[in-house]
């Protein structure tokens, strides 16, 4: 009995060593060459894996038939089939595909996942294709800052699309009747220090129902406390990394700066103008506080807000919260960090055979006349022109159409663009905001375009631990902010776990990469 | 057929050879029902496994896995595992809070089965078991936000009774000590009505005649659920909790996920959740295979000594 | 009013004080399960209310109980907006039905199969299948192998792959040895036809088994989100958990792309959560009840005392 099991168990391991050896023989080309002039374009197959978005098609179209598709195949000349990954599980889908013998030709990713796949040699060098591209060197994707960074170890691995960041920043909020008791001019408040700690006592005294300050502190997943981005940039931890004066890196988390911010928040706590259910509190909570008006301010980010139109006006003339902005520091420190300036970086997985064609749908795609189309539809159907020539949007009862093109196609944001939509929401534009920094007050200069926070390189001992780096401050600082640890108790306690975890070899190792660019 | 003879060793494996090629032979037909079953589990559950290899590899996805490269040293990705201390610090909870499972959870579908069967209405009961298995079917996200609600500061119900008792109000979820408990209440809320259904089945299925019998002989409502129907459903109940023990490594990501907040991590984080953070984005396939494998391997031990533990006590094991 | 208890005496001819201590015990139970029946009820009822609730009630925390806060359908409208949704609930009623059929068939064949007195190699049989419970080859072998199978974009690789959990074998095999040998026995002397056996005397008799592990695959299958999600690209193939999630991801995540303008944007999560559990739990409530008259008490005892 005992013998036939094994035998049978051996039997079948090594059916499936034999299945699997020869199920997954992946062929290896790289790209070839081939006059791209003289080939039939409409018999070259791009696939092309889009990343999930919000919009869904209208009935008995698809991601392949639709008119911005079609609009792009026949001005390409290619026949491209796009497949869109599912908005729950993208990352596991997209590993799926890469792993399955059927790779797409071009696909989208982030930057922590370009870097990887790099490390791990899955995607296509593509200097040469590049040079036997030369219209493709024309398009913004080649402006010196976005192309730059699409370089690792001096190759291009990808085609970066740019875009600047058009969010909102995060921001104070005050309720409408709250500022007006306490005549704060919503327009021009005084945002030092002292003066928002002194709202903050004035707001209890008067209005002791209320909470004073509240905001969704679940939601903090490492040492950026959640809905305290407007404190952070008066501080200048804003960055996750800073420089410091002989030239290296300081983590913002450990400096002498992020326990003075740990401080004002302590004493929010202290004095019981901190939501004591801070950590708790989750976006559905926050909108309920914001629709139910029982929170005094808020350290809302403009994602925060309810989709409802009472409460999303901010229009300071008639909001119901209005914005007061950020925090002004010593020095007059203020404003929050950009976002980086790509958006996107479009791979070509090794192995596809058609890199160069690629590159020409990508020419195609990148054009203005491709842009506009997409972006903002057609002129007279999805906007026209007011006097300054600036583009207003249209009442357009299908506003799909224009909204598929813009979610699924189109390559890159101008920044113009995308300032315009937030500034329709009534949220100004985080490029708008006045930011002053210790680079700034103090000379130092930070080499933006290689800042860590946004182009972390891909070394092993920082991808290994930064995740329970990031849990560690999320969970001391949280402490502090909730009363569960004293503040000194609490930051040396953050400290020493910080140092087990291997944080300054982690700092090290990051810092030494950034001074060797 | 040859007569035994003592001495005769080979004789006896003859005739116990026959005798199986003479079973065989009788159950061909039962061997051609589970033949197609059988297919399936070797060639999309068995053929897999080796798969597994993964977490002696760094695994690249498109090299596939024969091509990729073998870890260096070996045993590379479980080196990382067992190093941090935030692994064995979710080990340490995912074995708690099924341990609180086993011993809270478990019975209590049991108990609700009994209770149900003993009401006489019989569209009744048919009602309040429809009605109870309903939580079932909330997706975990709102189950947070149910408990959320009822256990928050001030506005919370719970709070609010707390402090008409004259209590102190807390914040309940952000408080390690009790995090436990309220996701092992949850998880017996939720699944409750779904696990009597089981239980339900095998204690109607107790035969009228013992209980008349019982009956007969003057035992009352209790002591005829104690001396019929427990002994009764005693099989089934032991298979469930052996398999119960055999996952005490499993843990309910999704649920924790909802509930869990950085405050709550050094009780409340899991195998799963450790595992969903430090992967995130990142899709270390060899980490999340090694760390898998060993869940795998400490179940599998778990099952077993369950499986000889029910033996010992002279109930049927799992085969 | 006399109670009808007193009037049965025991074997010793004394009176059973079973009357009131029994009936005190019986309201008290039905107390206690209809409380619990509350307790899981409202919590459904009230995120059906959501459902109906204008989505400023909803945020504002205002819909508490089970009725709906200024009642609006918006959040249907968008799930049956096209054709998607019934396309999406075809794919899954064909998934459910021919998946449950297939894995209860096999199912009930393998436990049979085992619980067969003598039958060589049912104890490695189910050692196989127990070794599944555990072990497994993980999500990129186990794709692979599927789509070596050519079951890409099917809606096969819901069903063949996934069959006859260890689970329910067990579970059915238990029922089985539940049935008394003599049965069995009394077929078997007539020559062993298990076609027949199984036809005819198992299956009757293990109703309240079937009945439970139909509704066990019943439900996995309606609710299987997951396989889809892996194997199914083309949306004709989309199952309705996958169209439900898409339609939920796209609710929520209109905000943060800042369309607030478009209906969708302006739902509430839980709104439209909710109208998506309504929608896949409903047919669930409306067969189950039907399916719980199988739980019938008792083996049929005629064939043997006959």
């Amino acid at each position: 009995m005992k013998r036939a099991t094994i035998i049978l168990l051996s039997l079948v391991m090594l059916l499936s060593v034999v299945t699997a050896c020869t199920g997954n023989a992946t062929t290896s080309t790289t790209g070839q060459s081939g006059s791209t002039t003289t080939v039939d374009r409409s018999k070259i197959t791009i696939n092309y894996l889009a990343n999930a978005n919000v919009q869904s098609f209208k009935d008995g179209e698809d991601e392949n038939n639709n008119e911005f598709i079609n609009w792009l195949k026949e001005k390409s000349g290619y026949n491209l089939v796009y497949q869109i990954l599912p908005s729950e599980g993208a990352e596991q889908k997209r590993a799926l595909i890469m792993a399955s013998p059927d790779l797409p030709d071009l696909m989208a990713l982030g930057r922590g996942t370009y870097l990887d796949y790099v490390s791990k040699n899955y995607l296509t060098d593509l200097t040469e294709a590049i040079e036997k591209t030369p219209e493709l060197k024309a398009t913004k994707c080649f402006d010196e800052e976005v192309y730059n960074m699409s370089l690792v170890d001096g190759k291009p691995f990808a085609i970066c699309t740019p875009s600047n960041g058009s969010p909102a920043p995060d921001a104070l909020c005050v309720d409408y009747e709250v500022a007006e008791e306490l005549g704060i001019d919503v327009k021009k408040p005084d945002m030092s220090l002292e003066s928002i700690m002194d709202m903050f006592a004035r707001a209890k005294a008067a209005f002791p129902d209320l909470i004073t300050y509240t905001g969704a502190g679940k939601g903090t997943s490492y040492y950026k406390l959640a809905d305290f981005r407007w404190l952070y940039a008066a501080y200048d931890v804003d960055t996750t990394w800073r420089v410091k004066a002989d030239g290296t890196l300081e983590y913002c988390a450990t400096t002498q700066d992020m326990y003075d911010c740990l401080a004002f928040i302590r004493e929010m706590f202290d004095k019981g103008y901190l939501d004591p259910g801070y950590a708790t509190v989750d976006n559905p909570i926050l909108q309920e506080r914001m629709a139910n008006r029982s929170a005094a301010f808020l350290g809302a980010s403009w994602y925060d807000w309810p989709g409802d139109s009472a409460v999303t006006n901010v229009d300071p003339n008639t909001a119901i919260f209005p914005i007061l902005g950020q925090a002004v520091g010593k020095d007059g420190m203020t404003g929050q960090d950009l976002e980086s300036t790509v958006l996107n970086y479009i791979v070509v997985p090794r192995g596809s055979d058609v890199v160069e064609h690629c590159m020409n749908y990508l020419v195609t795609l990148t054009s203005d006349e491709a842009y506009e189309f997409l972006f903002y539809g057609e002129e007279g159907k999805q906007f026209e022109f007011d006097a300054q020539g600036k583009r207003i949007p249209l009442d357009d009862p299908e506003n799909t159409r224009k909204k598929i093109g813009l979610q699924y196609y189109v390559y890159y944001y101008i920044y113009e663009d995308m300032a315009q939509r937030t500034e329709r929401l009534g949220f100004m534009s985080i490029g708008d905001q006045v930011r002053i920094d210790r680079h700034q007050i103090y000379g130092l200069d930070m080499k933006t375009k290689l800042n860590p926070a946004y182009n972390m390189p891909s070394i092993d001992i920082v991808n290994e631990g930064m995740p329970d780096i990031n849990a560690c401050c999320a969970e001391w600082f949280l402490k502090i902010a909730t009363g569960a640890a004293g503040l000194d108790e609490g930051w040396n306690g953050f400290l020493a776990e910080f140092k087990s975890l291997g944080g300054e070899d982690i700092v090290k190792a990051v810092s030494d990469w950034y001074v060797g660019q | 057929m040859r007569v035994a003879v003592s001495a005769d060793k080979p004789q006896r494996r003859l005739i116990d050879r026959q005798k199986l090629f003479l079973n065989i032979k009788n159950s061909w037909q039962i061997y051609l029902l589970i033949a197609p079953a059988l297919i399936i589990l070797i060639w999309f559950r068995y053929i897999p496994m080796y798969g597994l290899v993964i977490s002696l590899k760094d695994y690249n996805l498109l090299d596939g896995i024969t091509a990729s490269e073998w870890a260096n040293p070996l045993f590379r990705h479980f080196e990382r595992a067992f190093r941090t201390t935030k692994f064995w610090q979710a080990l340490r909870n995912t074995m708690i809070i099924n341990f609180y499972r086993v011993i809270f959870q478990f019975p209590i579908p049991i108990v609700f089965a009994l209770m149900i069967d003993e009401c006489q209405h019989r569209r009744y009961k048919r009602v309040i078991q429809t009605v109870s298995y309903l939580p079932h079917f909330l997706s975990w996200v709102i189950i947070a936000g149910l408990f959320n609600n009822m256990l928050a500061l001030n506005t919370g119900i719970v709070n609010q009774i707390v402090s008409l008792f004259g209590g102190q109000e807390r914040a309940f979820l952000s408080d390690p000590s009790l995090f436990r408990s309220i996701v092992v209440i949850a998880d017996i809320w939720r699944g409750m009505g779904w696990g009597t259904i089981v239980i339900l089945a095998a204690v109607t299925s107790v035969d009228p005649a013992l209980h008349e019998a019982a009956f007969i002989d003057g035992a009352g409502r209790l002591k005829r659920i104690w001396h019929v129907t427990l002994p009764c459903i005693k099989p089934i109940i032991v298979v469930l909790l052996i398999l119960r023990i055999g996952a005490m490594m499993s843990d309910n990501v999704e649920m924790i996920l909802q509930f869990y907040s950085p405050t709550v991590y050094e009780t409340g984080d899991v195998l799963g959740t450790y595992i969903y953070r430090v992967g995130l984005g990142r899709m270390e396939f060899s980490f999340t295979t090694a760390v898998g494998l060993f869940k795998a391997v400490v179940n599998m031990a778990l099952m077993l000594i369950a499986h000889r533990g029910a033996l010992a006590m002279g109930e049927k094991g799992l085969w | 009013m006399v109670s009808r208890k007193s009037a049965v005496r025991g074997v010793r001819g004394d009176r059973i004080k079973t009357g009131h201590f029994d009936k005190i015990l019986l309201a008290v139970n039905t107390v206690a399960i209809t409380l619990i029946a509350l307790i899981c009820l409202y919590p459904y009822l009230n995120i059906v209310a959501k459902s109906f609730s204008s989505s400023f009630s909803v945020i504002a925390g205002k819909v508490n109980g089970i009725w709906p806060v200024e009642y609006t359908a918006e959040s249907y409208q968008i799930i049956f907006r096209g054709s998607r949704f019934f396309r999406s609930t075809w794919n899954t009623v064909f998934v459910t039905v021919i998946g449950t059929l297939l894995n209860l068939m096999f199912t009930l064949f393998v436990a049979y199969a085992v619980t067969r007195p003598v039958m060589p190699g049912k104890k490695l049989i189910m050692i196989l299948y127990i070794i599944t419970m555990v072990f497994g080859g993980g999500l990129i072998p186990t794709y692979l192998t599927v789509i070596n199978a050519g079951m890409r974009n099917s809606l096969w690789a819901l069903i063949i792959p996934s069959l006859v959990s260890p689970f329910n074998v067990i579970l059915m095999r238990n029922f089985l040895n539940g049935i008394p040998y003599e049965i069995t026995e009394s077929a078997t002397i007539d020559g062993t036809d298990h076609f027949r056996m199984l036809a005819h005397i198992i299956f009757p008799l293990s109703l309240p088994s079937i009945a439970t592990i139909s509704i066990f695959l019943a439900v996995g299958y309606w609710n299987s989100f997951f396989d889809a999600m892996i194997y199914i690209d083309a949306r004709t193939k989309q199952t309705l958990q996958l169209y439900l999630r898409d339609i939920m991801t796209n609710v929520m995540q209109a905000e943060l792309s800042g369309f607030l303008d478009e209906l969708a944007g302006s739902l509430a999560d839980d709104s439209i959560r909710g109208a998506a559990i309504f929608c896949s739990t409903l047919p669930i409530i409306c067969v189950y009840p039907f399916l719980q008259k199988y739980f019938v008490k008792g083996v049929t005892l005629g064939a043997v005392k006959g």
